[in-house]
């Protein structure tokens, strides 16, 4: 990677505008916590552009001011009255545990006027507790084990989450390596994929980025278009820690689309079932 | 420098904590006039302006519990919060039936006669039609690509198709245009 090219790229500017993609910006949040010299271009940015609402600044119409304060302040009230409502709620809710503790609560004096055998209810008592902290202890351990258990997938999921978006870095800033972006169409408006074309090597990769899971039976399947003719790219194994795949290259393709085929592809594509497509 | 104004960023976090009057007439007194000017350059309209820079120091002053020093300065997210809040209305249904006539080429149009020269800027500065003063003294291909991304909020995509110029070009020029507002800027007080 080649960090120099990764700044001048203008994806730092684009991120402070607020006009990059929803990949660019983690990519970007994730080099610059490693990288000082992009954190400082992105600093710098936004200093630049601090700087240009300063110089374009116009003052808003006086009134304004009054008028802003006043609604901060009905709001303000308006949200202490819910959080009084709120702990009146919690009041409310607290009323059964509340009972519970009373029972726990045996006051030694008030068991004496009441019984001859002290004794009897101190051993009652204390084999409650027993039994109420036991079940506590329990209901602990399993949360415990549960809590441990989520952690751990979760932990797992960053892990690939990072794998597949270190691999995506490293062919998007690779000097050698072109994106291009396959929009969705008409019908599947919302999907994206991503082609790497490696120009040395010649090899095709591909990142499904937001396309639905191909139905049981089904993958998906790329193909570039040369001179308006569909020629095979090969198709995508859709699995969780495999996100970007290589594809087979297609010579002087001008544009690349993803159709839904049965399992293995076909030969020419069914076009009715096009997802995204889009051109060099 | 930046704001212009002696009290630190991390000295202003915490008097809004305190979230008094004060607090509030300080932060009003030095950041509204800029986010006042980015609001205004976005929607054109004085009156929608007024509504939105009001809906923006409410959210400001409600959210300042969840802005995080360590993701940026306090003026940049103040601004986000500004510019997503005027992107909303450009995008909205209402705005959008009201702009209906304006097509793109249109906003092209005015963007490349718009054209002022370095010299006029300080004239137009007082002049209520001058807002955008520091941009127009960019040279067209960059001041355009700011316009219509920044301000008017077009993608990067819808850009480079309409203009038609490769994505990668939207991009450097974009850097360009920055790096020379940087330049510009770079004595500014």
């Amino acid at each position: 990677m080649n960090i120099e090219d990764y700044i001048s790229s203008g994806v730092i500017e684009a991120y402070v505008m607020g006009l990059a993609t929803e990949e660019e910006a983690q990519i970007l949040e994730c080099v610059q916590k490693n990288n000082a010299s992009v954190k400082q271009a992105v600093l710098d940015a936004q200093e630049t552009l601090g700087r240009l609402h300063q110089a374009q600044a116009v003052a808003p119409p006086a009134h304004l001011k009054t008028s802003i304060w006043a609604k901060i302040q009905k709001e303000e009230n308006l949200t202490s009255h819910e959080e009084d409502t709120q702990s009146k709620n919690e009041v409310i809710d607290f009323q059964p545990k509340s009972e519970k503790n009373e029972v726990l609560d045996f006051h030694p004096t008030y068991i004496k006027s009441k019984t001859k055998e002290p004794v009897f209810y101190w051993a009652a008592a204390a084999s409650v507790l027993l039994v109420i902290s036991l079940g506590y202890f329990l209901l602990n351990q399993q949360k415990m084990t549960n809590e441990l258990a989520t952690l751990k997938s979760k932990q797992e999921t960053s892990e690939k989450n990072y794998a597949t978006l270190n691999e995506k870095w490293l062919l998007s800033t690779n000097p050698g390596i072109k994106t291009v972006a396959l929009a969705g169409v008409e019908k599947h408006s919302d999907s994206r994929a991503l082609i790497y074309l490696n120009s040395t090597t010649k090899k095709t990769y591909l990142s499904l980025e937001n396309l639905p899971k191909a139905p049981t039976g089904y993958q998906y399947q790329l193909w570039g278009l040369v001179d308006g003719t569909p020629v095979n790219a090969g198709v995508f194994t859709q699995s969780d820690d495999k996100k970007v795949q290589e594809m087979l290259a297609v010579v002087n393709a001008q544009a690349y689309a993803i159709t839904l085929e049965k399992e293995g592809g076909s030969s020419v594509p069914t076009l009715e079932n096009m997802y995204v497509m889009g051109s060099i | 420098m930046n704001e212009p104004n002696s009290i630190s960023e991390s000295d202003l976090i915490a008097l809004l904590l305190a979230k008094d009057e004060k607090t509030f007439n300080y932060l009003y007194d030095n950041y509204s006039g800029a986010l006042y000017g980015l609001i205004l350059n976005m929607v054109s309209q004085k009156d929608h302006a007024d509504e939105i820079i009001q809906d923006v120091f409410v959210k400001i002053w409600k959210n300042c519990g969840q802005y995080d020093a360590t993701k940026g300065r306090l003026y940049t997210w103040m601004i986000n919060i500004a510019r997503n809040a005027a992107l909303d209305f450009i995008k909205s249904k209402s705005f959008q039936n009201e702009q209906k006539n304006r097509s793109l080429s249109d906003v092209v149009n005015e963007v490349d006669s718009g054209s002022v020269s370095g010299d006029e800027f300080q004239n137009i500065r007082t002049d209520n039609m001058a807002m955008k003063a520091v941009i127009y003294t960019l040279k067209k291909e960059w001041r355009e690509i700011i316009e219509l991304l920044y301000y008017q909020g077009y993608t990067q995509t819808e850009v480079a198709d309409r203009l038609d110029i490769p994505i990668g070009t939207v991009k450097t020029r974009t850097r360009s245009a920055l790096m020379e507002l940087k330049d510009k800027l770079k004595d500014y007080r």
